[in-house]
């Protein structure tokens, strides 16, 4: 029953929160895979943060996510009237799937099911997750699970400046609650949340371009992150980078469908999903900022009020931490503004920078040609598409992921630690977090692989991608 | 029967993705096997974290605590002191030895007491696994 709980109450609240800020039929239909997988994922983060509330308010900690559940489904029950799926209504779902895509979504299968394989042997070697994990994110856990009173606070001191007290708290929240609900610590909670973050990113990049481009295409890309063996060894490492990765996924999916179904709760929910990010890791308030700078340059903000309504609410519990609870940073801390100016100047650092970048997008999956390569070969072989109603979401998402990355490489050029052993240790990490999203932007953008009428010349072929998007 | 269905461009499009999950599974198994031949030690931290169970019963709820060792302190053996404080949490433990409770993780249980005395510190339980609870002489 308490672990019911524990995985219910969030999906529950994610799951009726996108139904009802999203179209939702009034029974269900196959587009509400898409609305689980998203929805769980933002459930869990908001389950996170109203448990951080009740530890601050001092209330029982269930009572902000029973009240949050109970005002979710008050706005389900007032949206029943309109119900209606609006991708049902866009593209009704084909009565025959074609052999081909069925094939690839059994190679989809079988590889999903040798990452799982590896993901329980890496959780059986390492239960407490890799040094990140115990360090970081389980040690700040069990702060605010087993302290009393307001002694969690205890965790956010100069002393523990090591295991980085600034950051957010998704995951030891999360984590904490898990035990709560349980009466005990066990490594149970931090791998099932590494499980569902992990897999989800496959299971959203499939669902949210099967709407946007068809199955087979969402197959294709499903499959293309599957085949990075290392998004499921660092999942089961219990890393924060890999729910950031979702978190960042999870925005670009739901500004696509905004964009193509003119939805603001779909842009409300890309708002939720990019400050759930903030709340998960520093960097996601940099992805936050460069998703909102790049929305605004690209889409003359359109439906920018819509994204901040849906981020607001979830960004003031990261403002409060961030002034109240946690410690100075050891970027922008007193410590780390002092040599600042000199390490920005040094062309040394650049260029071990990107040397080091370099190397590591190479190496990257690690597959024998390193993943970026094959996406870049992909886009090449398959070719870009034309298509008015995605241009939004495309250039915004490339503009953000550009914006992100020299953001990175601020962060390692300004950083006070020791450069070769910094890129040596992270730079994998941070090419994880934006990798699914740049792994949707190319699905979304090339064409999908099709068959031709055999009456149907190539040019017409092209015509027709280039005006219906398929 | 695909290659006569699909145009060139689709067909080298869904061969470089299954080309992709074919190198996946290459690097899954070979890790899988790498691993497996280096190490053959399940976890080490759970095992480590049992030897601190006693001297969590005996400290206080709340508050800070000093840390001593013979492996090095947080410069030269970091992991062994982050693995004090992930075991000890919610008590902070603080990176030297100067407060009132210290606690002794030590490789060598022999020369607990040697270190102790160095530091100014009495022994107040040996756990006989090489953690101690130490207590100041003089506050």
């Amino acid at each position: 029953m308490t672990a019911l709980w524990i995985g219910v109450l969030p999906a529950a609240i994610g799951f009726l929160l996108v139904r009802g800020l999203g179209s939702g039929v009034r029974r269900y239909c196959l587009h509400d895979l898409f609305r689980l997988i998203l929805g769980v994922g933002i459930g869990i983060g908001l389950c996170s943060e109203c448990y951080f509330v009740g530890l601050v308010a001092g209330c029982f900690v269930l009572l902000p996510e029973i009240l949050l559940l109970s005002a979710v489904g008050i706005g389900v029950i007032l949206h029943r009237r309109n119900a209606g799926c609006c991708f049902c209504k866009a593209a009704p779902p084909p009565r025959r799937i074609p052999r081909l895509t069925w094939m690839l979504a059994g190679a989809l299968g079988l590889l999903l099911l040798l990452d799982l394989a590896v993901f329980a042997w890496v959780c059986v070697r390492t239960p407490h997750g890799g040094w990140d994990a115990w360090a970081i994110w389980n040690l700040r856990g069990r702060f605010l699970y087993r302290a009393g009173g307001t002694a969690w606070q205890d965790g956010f001191t100069e002393a523990l400046a090591w295991s980085h007290p600034d950051y957010p708290l998704l995951l030891p929240a999360f984590v904490a609650r898990g035990w709560k609900l349980l009466g005990h610590e066990s490594s149970s909670i931090p791998i099932a949340l590494g499980c569902f973050f992990t897999f989800g990113c496959a299971g959203l990049m499939t669902s949210s371009l099967g709407i946007l481009r068809g199955a087979r295409q969402g197959t294709l890309a499903g499959l293309a992150l599957a085949a990075t063996p290392f998004l499921y060894v660092q999942g089961a490492m219990q890393c924060a980078d890999v729910p950031l990765a979702f978190f960042i996924l999870a925005t670009l999916a739901c500004l696509a469908v905004a964009d193509r179904f003119r939805s603001r709760g779909f842009a409300a929910m890309a708002g939720v999903a990019a400050a759930l990010g903030a709340w998960t890791k520093n960097e996601g308030l940099l992805w936050f900022g460069a998703i909102l700078l790049a929305r605004a340059i690209m889409t003359h903000r359109r439906l920018m009020l819509s994204f901040l309504a849906g981020a607001l609410p979830v960004l003031a519990p990261i403002l409060f931490f961030k002034a109240r609870i946690a410690t100075a940073s050891d970027i922008f801390g007193t410590a780390g503004r002092v040599g600042m100016m000199a390490r920005a100047l040094d062309p040394a650092r650049y260029q071990l920078i990107a040397r080091e970048a370099l190397r590591h997008v190479l190496s990257f999956g690690p597959l024998l040609f390193g993943a970026f390569a094959i996406l870049a070969v992909y886009v090449a072989v398959a070719g870009l598409r034309r298509d008015k109603r995605d241009r939004d979401v495309l250039q915004s998402g490339v503009l953000a992921l550009s914006l992100t990355t020299l953001g990175y490489g601020a962060i390692y050029l300004l950083r006070p630690l020791d450069l070769s052993w910094l890129l040596d240790t992270s730079a994998d990490r941070l090419l994880l977090q934006l990798w699914p999203g740049m792994v949707f932007v190319a699905f979304l953008a090339c064409r999908a692989p099709r068959q031709p009428r055999s009456s149907v010349s190539m040019r017409t072929i092209r015509l027709e991608e280039s005006l219906v998007g398929r | 029967m695909i290659a006569k269905r699909y145009h060139a461009r689709a067909q080298g499009a869904i061969a470089i993705v299954l080309l992709m999950a074919t190198l996946a599974v290459c690097t899954l198994a070979s890790y899988y096997f790498l691993v497996k031949r280096d190490s053959g030690i399940p976890s080490g931290i759970v095992m480590d974290e049992n030897r601190f169970a006693w001297i969590r019963a005996m400290l206080p709820v709340r508050g800070t605590i000093g840390y001593l060792s013979d492996t090095g302190g947080i410069g030269q053996d970091p992991r062994v002191f982050y693995l004090t404080q992930y075991f000890l949490a919610p008590v902070v433990v603080a990176a030297d030895a100067g407060h009132r409770l210290v606690v002794a993780n030590f490789a060598s249980r022999a020369s607990i007491a040697t270190f102790a005395a160095a530091n100014g510190l009495t022994v107040e339980r040996d756990f006989s696994n090489g953690v101690a609870l130490l207590r100041r002489a003089r506050p």
